[in-house]
């Protein structure tokens, strides 16, 4: 980072091969939109470029701090989309690849995502950031800007809500 | 006085629930002051297993939600987008911070605020000038009318007085 602060095309690069598939698919679980997963991607790492001198290695992690930058360019487009035209997940996700192919399991992820796409915005990246990011409970309330245990408490509302749609479904 | 539980068995799954639901189903994200009391209650708590079952169930689920392939040369575009971006220290400075883009946007308004008390202040010195001019006209004006009318005076009294004096020598 040190390097990238200092203009380093070579260091960016790098950077951006290291972090580029985490920071995609976080945005694609956020948006669930393929075009602007990859756009917010590239705005994410050009805030990256152009204020690397401004991360301070002592007060946060770097993967902290990328994520919360995505985080906050994602909350900045889906404002923007929703006033523009209502989002509709259904939509969007039925132009999504189904590995899947038998029904049973294409009807739990079903009804998985419409349960998730269900949560409020704050328990969703939760979920997102400790389950598919692998970040530590710590390193998540950063990046929402709540305490731990507010964290903590996010993360159990989800997992008891989606477990009960599961429950329900089977 | 505290209160003891009545059933540390429910008590303890109640622990482990709270505990799966902020740590998730992956033991080794427990607490390890947790983990392992959780590891004694699971291997005598059916109600404990099924509960972990459950919460292992959900994350197999959610592994297998939201994922998609990067789309091909994204690296490459992100790296040359950030090459073509012009660095403007300037535009940096003030667009890092709401702040400073705020304080940027009350600088015309700081600005018209000055230029607008000094153009009063410029029109209320040129009607205090315009007055005392107006002022100064009259005192003059007046000053020639007392002049003239002193000049008047002046004339018939002298007149007068000559006058009479004449008219009446003569008459």
């Amino acid at each position: 980072m040190a390097a990238v602060a200092k203009r380093s095309e070579g260091a960016f690069a790098v950077l951006v091969e290291r972090h580029l598939p985490a920071i995609h698919a976080f945005n694609y679980r956020l948006t669930r939109n393929a075009d602007d997963a990859a756009d917010l991607a590239q705005e994410t790492f050009l805030r990256v470029w152009s204020g690397a001198a401004t991360w301070r290695p002592g007060r946060v992690r770097f993967t902290t701090w990328l994520h919360r930058i995505a985080r906050n360019l994602c909350i900045d487009a889906h404002r923007r989309r929703r006033d523009a035209t209502p989002v509709d997940f259904d939509a969007l996700e039925s132009g999504e690849p189904k590995p899947e192919s038998a029904p049973e399991q294409s009807a739990v992820r079903q009804a998985l995502d419409a349960a998730i796409a269900a949560l409020p915005e704050r328990q969703r990246t939760a979920l997102v950031l400790c389950h598919h990011q692998g970040m530590r409970n710590r390193d998540a309330a950063v990046v929402l800007n709540v305490s731990v245990d507010a964290l903590e408490s996010l993360l159990a509302r989800a997992r008891r809500t989606l477990r009960q749609q599961l429950r329900d479904y089977r | 006085m505290p209160t003891e539980p009545t059933n540390d068995v429910a008590f303890a799954e109640a622990d482990f629930e709270a505990l799966l639901d902020r740590h998730g189903a992956k033991r080794e994200r427990w607490p390890d002051a947790e983990r392992a009391l959780a590891a004694t209650l699971l291997a005598t708590s059916t109600a404990a297993q099924r509960l972990l079952a459950e919460a292992q169930a959900l994350e197999d689920a959610l592994d297998a939600w939201g994922r998609a392939p990067q789309p091909f040369g994204l690296a490459t575009r992100v790296v040359a987008n950030a090459q073509a971006h012009v660095f403007n220290p300037w535009r940096e400075w003030f667009t890092t911070k709401p702040w400073r883009t705020a304080s940027a946007a009350c600088v015309p308004l700081l600005v018209g605020f000055v230029f607008g008390s000094t153009a009063a202040n410029t029109d209320f010195d040129l009607e205090d000038a315009a007055f005392q001019t107006l002022e100064e006209s009259v005192l003059v004006a007046f000053a020639d009318d007392a002049l003239a009318d002193f000049a008047l005076l002046d004339g018939p009294i002298e007149g007068g007085e000559n006058g009479s004096g004449e008219n009446g020598g003569e008459s």
